[in-house]
């Protein structure tokens, strides 16, 4: 039995470089059962935790999508963007977990999927021309819009690049920061400064949790204003 | 002489930190001054400072990442 969960586990762990974490998921599902019950009208105290998320990503998303049957359907994806990378970032901060969202391929998996959806989405809604045309502001001359052309598909390009790179920037310098900040004593060959050690890891602790929040709710808004961006390409 | 790359990435990211700190300064002097003009309407305004902060140090922390990748090569 023990040989062959080591056969799976190492045949697992030689795709990719961090895929022998996956065990670590299980801890996530086993604290997510609860959550998973039927919603009441009367909440309890898990389900008014995850309304106050909800009714932030919905002020945000809501303004910018104008209609109603849009917003229905295209909600739920962007609430599991959000909950995806918020709980892959906060599963970096306890000890001995390792956070995929710290790899440049998860994050730029995530962006290049939103670029293709929001892509797909203008597509399937206008048309592969007319799509294209109106990437270009409506209003000005069409030699103008020539030319302004390959600027607009350059800044189609950088989109998903910004994004993953954000998310990914964001979560790997802190968590390097925290280790070079736990090795302080090595760095200043004293033992002295393990007080201040203490106290500077906790403050530096608890704004990695707030910037985990902050991207993860950043992802998600820049993800739905791509994708109402080429939705409602006629009335920018 | 030799190892001239540590010591220009050191120099990039303070140049980049420079630039950031000048960014969010400049943002949480326009938002103090709004919640100072309208206090019933903080929340709002606090919400969008920090969203907007998150932005520009996403671009400090793209000179952090540059900076590592020379460190460690």
């Amino acid at each position: 039995m023990y040989a062959l969960i080591k056969n799976l586990v190492d045949f697992i762990s030689n795709f990719t470089n961090h895929l022998n974490d996956f065990l670590l998921f299980i801890p996530v599902i086993v604290l997510a059962v609860p959550i998973m019950s039927p919603f009441k009208i009367v909440p309890t105290r898990t389900q008014s935790i995850i309304e106050i998320i909800y009714e932030f990503l919905e002020d945000q998303i809501l303004s910018l999508f104008h209609k109603k049957k849009d917003y229905k359907r295209w909600m739920p994806f962007f609430l599991t963007i959000f909950y995806y990378v918020l709980i892959l970032n906060l599963m970096g901060l306890i000890p001995g977990m390792h956070s995929f969202t710290a790899d440049l391929s998860f994050t730029a998996t995530l962006a290049v999927m939103v670029i293709l959806v929001s892509i797909g989405a203008g597509i399937y809604k206008n048309g592969v021309v007319k799509y294209l045309i109106n990437l270009t502001p409506t209003g000005i001359a069409p030699a103008m819009r020539v030319v302004m052309f390959p600027l607009e598909i350059i800044s189609l390009m950088s989109k998903p690049l910004s994004l993953s790179l954000r998310l990914y920037a964001n979560m790997f310098a802190g968590h390097t920061v925290i280790k070079i900040l736990l090795s302080l004593t090595e760095i200043f060959t004293t033992k002295l400064i393990l007080p201040f050690d203490i106290v500077i890891v906790t403050v530096m602790m608890l704004f990695e949790v707030f910037v985990c929040f902050i991207q993860a709710f950043i992802f998600a808004y820049l993800s739905a204003v791509y994708i109402s961006d080429s939705l409602y390409q006629e009335s920018h | 002489m030799e190892n001239i790359n540590l010591g220009l990435a050191c120099l990039g990211i303070g140049i980049a930190s420079l630039g950031g700190a000048l960014g969010i300064g400049k943002l949480a002097a326009g938002a103090f001054e709004a919640m100072a003009r309208q206090p019933e309407q903080s929340n709002a305004i606090r919400g969008s400072m920090i969203i907007a902060i998150a932005f520009v140090e996403a671009s400090v922390l793209y000179s952090l990442i540059i900076a590592f990748i020379v460190i460690t090569k």
